[in-house]
Protein backbone atom coordinates (compact mmCIF):
# COMPACT_ATOMS: atom_id res chain seq x y z
CA UNK A 1 0.00 0.00 0.00
CA UNK A 2 0.99 3.63 -1.10
CA UNK A 3 1.16 6.59 1.99
CA UNK A 4 0.87 10.06 0.74
CA UNK A 5 1.02 12.67 2.43
CA UNK A 6 -0.44 16.19 2.49
CA UNK A 7 -0.58 19.25 4.33
CA UNK A 8 -3.64 21.41 4.29
CA UNK A 9 -3.28 23.69 6.48
CA UNK A 10 -4.23 22.51 9.70
CA UNK A 11 -5.56 19.23 8.12
CA UNK A 12 -3.34 16.29 7.01
CA UNK A 13 -4.51 14.12 4.24
CA UNK A 14 -3.06 10.66 4.16
CA UNK A 15 -4.25 9.42 0.66
CA UNK A 16 -4.32 5.48 0.43
CA UNK A 17 -3.50 3.49 -2.57
CA UNK A 18 -3.45 -0.33 -3.03
CA UNK A 19 -4.73 -3.27 0.06
CA UNK A 20 -6.13 -2.34 3.22
CA UNK A 21 -5.53 -5.71 5.08
CA UNK A 22 -3.35 -7.35 7.56
CA UNK A 23 -0.36 -7.12 5.61
CA UNK A 24 -0.63 -3.44 5.44
CA UNK A 25 -2.22 -2.38 8.14
CA UNK A 26 0.68 -1.79 10.61
CA UNK A 27 1.98 0.56 8.08
CA UNK A 28 -1.07 2.75 8.73
CA UNK A 29 -1.13 2.15 12.22
CA UNK A 30 2.64 3.43 12.38
CA UNK A 31 2.34 6.48 9.59
CA UNK A 32 -0.96 8.20 11.89
CA UNK A 33 0.99 7.39 15.41
CA UNK A 34 3.70 9.40 13.79
CA UNK A 35 1.59 12.12 12.70
CA UNK A 36 -0.20 12.28 16.12
CA UNK A 37 3.32 12.37 17.63
CA UNK A 38 4.02 15.49 15.36
CA UNK A 39 1.12 17.39 16.89
CA UNK A 40 -1.04 16.12 13.55
CA UNK A 41 -3.96 15.87 14.88
CA UNK A 42 -6.95 16.71 12.02
CA UNK A 43 -6.67 13.49 9.60
CA UNK A 44 -8.50 12.67 6.29
CA UNK A 45 -7.85 9.46 4.87
CA UNK A 46 -8.06 9.40 1.32
CA UNK A 47 -9.82 6.19 0.34
CA UNK A 48 -10.54 6.45 -3.73
CA UNK A 49 -7.39 4.65 -4.17
CA UNK A 50 -8.10 1.90 -1.91
CA UNK A 51 -9.29 -1.72 -3.57
CA UNK A 52 -9.81 -3.76 -1.11
CA UNK A 53 -9.95 -3.89 2.82
CA UNK A 54 -10.41 -7.04 4.69
CA UNK A 55 -11.64 -7.20 8.82
CA UNK A 56 -7.89 -6.43 9.94
CA UNK A 57 -7.58 -3.40 7.56
CA UNK A 58 -10.68 -1.72 9.09
CA UNK A 59 -9.89 -2.21 12.34
CA UNK A 60 -6.43 -0.94 11.95
CA UNK A 61 -8.53 2.42 10.97
CA UNK A 62 -10.42 1.98 14.12
CA UNK A 63 -7.46 1.76 16.07
CA UNK A 64 -5.94 4.65 14.66
CA UNK A 65 -9.51 6.93 15.32
CA UNK A 66 -9.48 5.68 19.26
CA UNK A 67 -5.62 6.72 19.49
CA UNK A 68 -6.59 10.34 18.00
CA UNK A 69 -9.43 10.60 19.84
CA UNK A 70 -7.61 9.87 22.71
CA UNK A 71 -5.22 12.67 22.26
CA UNK A 72 -8.34 15.53 21.34
CA UNK A 73 -7.70 14.81 18.11
CA UNK A 74 -9.79 13.23 15.42
CA UNK A 75 -9.73 11.20 11.70
CA UNK A 76 -12.19 11.39 8.80
CA UNK A 77 -12.74 8.89 6.12
CA UNK A 78 -13.47 9.74 1.90
CA UNK A 79 -14.13 8.69 -1.10
CA UNK A 80 -14.74 4.75 -0.46
CA UNK A 81 -15.07 2.54 -3.56
CA UNK A 82 -18.64 1.15 -3.32
CA UNK A 83 -16.66 -1.90 -2.76
CA UNK A 84 -14.76 -0.98 0.42
CA UNK A 85 -18.11 0.64 1.48
CA UNK A 86 -20.07 -2.54 1.33
CA UNK A 87 -17.40 -3.83 4.15
CA UNK A 88 -17.81 -1.14 5.97
CA UNK A 89 -21.20 -1.23 6.12
CA UNK A 90 -21.41 -5.09 7.08
CA UNK A 91 -19.46 -4.47 10.25
CA UNK A 92 -21.13 -1.35 11.21
CA UNK A 93 -18.24 1.23 10.94
CA UNK A 94 -20.26 3.54 9.17
CA UNK A 95 -21.62 4.51 12.37
CA UNK A 96 -18.51 5.24 14.01
CA UNK A 97 -16.74 7.14 11.41
CA UNK A 98 -17.50 10.25 9.82
CA UNK A 99 -16.95 9.89 5.75
CA UNK A 100 -17.80 12.16 3.26
CA UNK A 101 -16.98 11.93 -0.37
CA UNK A 102 -14.24 13.43 -1.56
CA UNK A 103 -11.35 14.11 0.27
CA UNK A 104 -11.85 18.48 0.03
CA UNK A 105 -15.05 18.25 1.72
CA UNK A 106 -13.88 15.79 4.52
CA UNK A 107 -10.74 19.00 5.10
CA UNK A 108 -13.61 21.31 4.69
CA UNK A 109 -15.45 19.89 7.61
CA UNK A 110 -12.41 20.53 10.14
CA UNK A 111 -12.05 24.09 8.85
CA UNK A 112 -15.89 24.40 9.35
CA UNK A 113 -16.03 23.08 12.61
CA UNK B 1 -19.46 -38.76 -5.88
CA UNK B 2 -19.34 -35.61 -7.93
CA UNK B 3 -15.78 -34.76 -8.22
CA UNK B 4 -14.60 -30.63 -8.80
CA UNK B 5 -14.14 -29.35 -12.62
CA UNK B 6 -10.61 -27.18 -11.36
CA UNK B 7 -9.03 -28.84 -8.13
CA UNK B 8 -6.00 -25.94 -6.76
CA UNK B 9 -3.99 -26.55 -3.89
CA UNK B 10 -1.79 -23.65 -2.13
CA UNK B 11 0.87 -24.77 0.30
CA UNK B 12 2.78 -22.32 2.02
CA UNK B 13 4.81 -21.23 5.13
CA UNK B 14 2.06 -19.85 7.73
CA UNK B 15 3.62 -16.26 7.24
CA UNK B 16 1.19 -13.19 6.48
CA UNK B 17 3.00 -11.99 4.25
CA UNK B 18 2.36 -14.91 1.72
CA UNK B 19 -1.59 -13.66 1.85
CA UNK B 20 -1.97 -12.36 -1.08
CA UNK B 21 -0.93 -15.21 -2.84
CA UNK B 22 -3.99 -16.66 -1.64
CA UNK B 23 -6.40 -14.13 -2.20
CA UNK B 24 -5.06 -13.88 -5.98
CA UNK B 25 -5.82 -17.05 -6.48
CA UNK B 26 -8.98 -17.17 -5.11
CA UNK B 27 -9.94 -14.05 -7.71
CA UNK B 28 -8.22 -15.97 -10.61
CA UNK B 29 -10.40 -19.23 -10.31
CA UNK B 30 -13.62 -16.70 -9.83
CA UNK B 31 -12.51 -15.00 -12.72
CA UNK B 32 -10.88 -16.85 -15.17
CA UNK B 33 -12.07 -20.98 -14.21
CA UNK B 34 -15.25 -20.95 -13.71
CA UNK B 35 -17.70 -22.26 -16.30
CA UNK B 36 -20.46 -19.51 -14.64
CA UNK B 37 -20.75 -16.18 -15.44
CA UNK B 38 -19.91 -14.43 -11.93
CA UNK B 39 -20.85 -11.51 -10.58
CA UNK B 40 -18.39 -9.08 -9.33
CA UNK B 41 -19.88 -8.82 -5.94
CA UNK B 42 -19.05 -12.54 -5.64
CA UNK B 43 -16.02 -13.16 -6.89
CA UNK B 44 -15.20 -10.14 -4.29
CA UNK B 45 -16.66 -11.82 -1.41
CA UNK B 46 -14.91 -14.76 -1.74
CA UNK B 47 -11.56 -12.58 -2.31
CA UNK B 48 -12.59 -11.30 1.35
CA UNK B 49 -13.49 -14.45 3.21
CA UNK B 50 -10.65 -16.10 1.95
CA UNK B 51 -8.51 -12.90 3.07
CA UNK B 52 -9.98 -13.88 6.33
CA UNK B 53 -9.49 -16.95 6.47
CA UNK B 54 -6.34 -17.02 5.53
CA UNK B 55 -5.57 -14.33 7.87
CA UNK B 56 -7.18 -16.16 10.84
CA UNK B 57 -4.99 -19.20 9.83
CA UNK B 58 -1.45 -17.26 9.94
CA UNK B 59 -1.87 -14.89 12.84
CA UNK B 60 -4.27 -16.62 15.14
CA UNK B 61 -2.62 -20.35 14.55
CA UNK B 62 0.80 -19.56 15.78
CA UNK B 63 2.79 -22.55 16.79
CA UNK B 64 5.82 -20.84 16.89
CA UNK B 65 6.76 -23.22 14.85
CA UNK B 66 9.04 -21.93 11.34
CA UNK B 67 7.72 -25.19 9.52
CA UNK B 68 4.08 -24.64 10.08
CA UNK B 69 2.60 -25.49 6.92
CA UNK B 70 -0.93 -24.03 6.02
CA UNK B 71 -2.97 -25.39 2.77
CA UNK B 72 -5.87 -23.84 0.91
CA UNK B 73 -7.36 -25.51 -1.54
CA UNK B 74 -9.87 -24.44 -4.04
CA UNK B 75 -12.75 -27.12 -5.67
CA UNK B 76 -14.75 -25.34 -8.34
CA UNK B 77 -17.85 -27.51 -8.80
CA UNK B 78 -20.43 -26.43 -11.29
CA UNK B 79 -22.88 -25.01 -8.86
CA UNK B 80 -20.31 -23.90 -6.16
CA UNK B 81 -16.62 -22.85 -5.16
CA UNK B 82 -15.45 -25.06 -1.94
CA UNK B 83 -12.27 -22.99 -0.36
CA UNK B 84 -10.79 -25.23 2.84
CA UNK B 85 -8.15 -23.91 4.31
CA UNK B 86 -6.09 -25.86 6.94
CA UNK B 87 -3.36 -24.73 9.62
CA UNK B 88 -0.93 -26.32 12.26
CA UNK B 89 -2.44 -24.10 14.86
CA UNK B 90 -3.98 -25.05 18.31
CA UNK B 91 -7.36 -24.44 16.95
CA UNK B 92 -10.32 -22.75 18.22
CA UNK B 93 -14.39 -23.94 18.79
CA UNK B 94 -16.33 -22.22 16.24
CA UNK B 95 -19.34 -22.31 18.49
CA UNK B 96 -17.06 -20.15 21.61
CA UNK B 97 -16.20 -17.62 19.44
CA UNK B 98 -18.01 -14.32 20.54
CA UNK B 99 -20.30 -12.28 18.12
CA UNK B 100 -18.86 -8.98 17.20
CA UNK B 101 -19.48 -6.20 19.31
CA UNK B 102 -21.29 -3.63 17.40
CA UNK B 103 -22.28 -1.23 20.53
CA UNK B 104 -18.41 -0.70 21.20
CA UNK B 105 -16.77 -1.46 18.29
CA UNK B 106 -13.46 -2.76 19.21
CA UNK B 107 -10.62 -3.15 16.40
CA UNK B 108 -11.02 -6.70 15.97
CA UNK B 109 -13.38 -9.71 16.16
CA UNK B 110 -15.03 -9.45 12.59
CA UNK B 111 -13.59 -11.69 10.47
CA UNK B 112 -15.70 -14.79 11.56
CA UNK B 113 -18.70 -12.99 11.26
CA UNK B 114 -17.84 -11.93 7.67
CA UNK B 115 -17.20 -15.05 6.31
CA UNK B 116 -20.10 -16.41 8.08
CA UNK B 117 -22.71 -13.35 6.29
CA UNK B 118 -20.62 -13.38 2.68
CA UNK B 119 -20.61 -16.91 2.54
CA UNK B 120 -23.33 -19.75 2.16
CA UNK B 121 -21.50 -22.19 4.37
CA UNK B 122 -18.93 -21.93 6.83
CA UNK B 123 -17.33 -24.70 8.71
CA UNK B 124 -14.69 -25.88 10.97
CA UNK B 125 -13.05 -29.01 11.82
CA UNK B 126 -9.91 -29.74 14.09
CA UNK B 127 -7.88 -32.91 13.31
CA UNK B 128 -4.41 -34.13 14.51
CA UNK B 129 -2.50 -32.72 11.65
CA UNK B 130 -4.29 -29.98 10.12
CA UNK B 131 -7.41 -27.75 11.44
CA UNK B 132 -9.82 -26.88 8.59
CA UNK B 133 -12.03 -24.02 8.06
CA UNK B 134 -14.06 -25.00 5.04
CA UNK B 135 -16.18 -22.23 3.14
CA UNK B 136 -19.14 -23.14 0.79
CA UNK B 137 -20.27 -20.50 -2.56
CA UNK B 138 -22.93 -21.37 -4.36
CA UNK B 139 -23.09 -19.53 -8.09
CA UNK B 140 -27.09 -19.08 -7.43
CA UNK B 141 -27.93 -16.48 -5.48
CA UNK B 142 -30.81 -18.74 -3.95
CA UNK B 143 -28.27 -21.13 -2.49
CA UNK B 144 -27.14 -24.79 -3.27
CA UNK B 145 -29.18 -26.64 -6.33
CA UNK B 146 -31.97 -28.85 -5.35
CA UNK B 147 -30.70 -32.47 -5.06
Amino acid sequence: MEIIEERIGEVTVLKLTGRLDSVSAPELKDRVKACARNGQLHLVIDMAGIDFVDSSGLGSLVACLRSLNKGAGDMRLAALQDRVRAVFELIRLHQIFEIFDSADTAVDSFRNA
Amino acid sequence: MIRPTVEVVLQCAQRLDLLRLATEMSRLICTTLSASDLDQDLVDNVELAVSEACTNAMRHSQTGDANARMIVRFELYEDRLVVEVKDQGAGFDLDKVPPPNFKEHPDGGYGLYLMQTIMDEVFYTRGSEYNTLTMKKYFRKEGPFPS
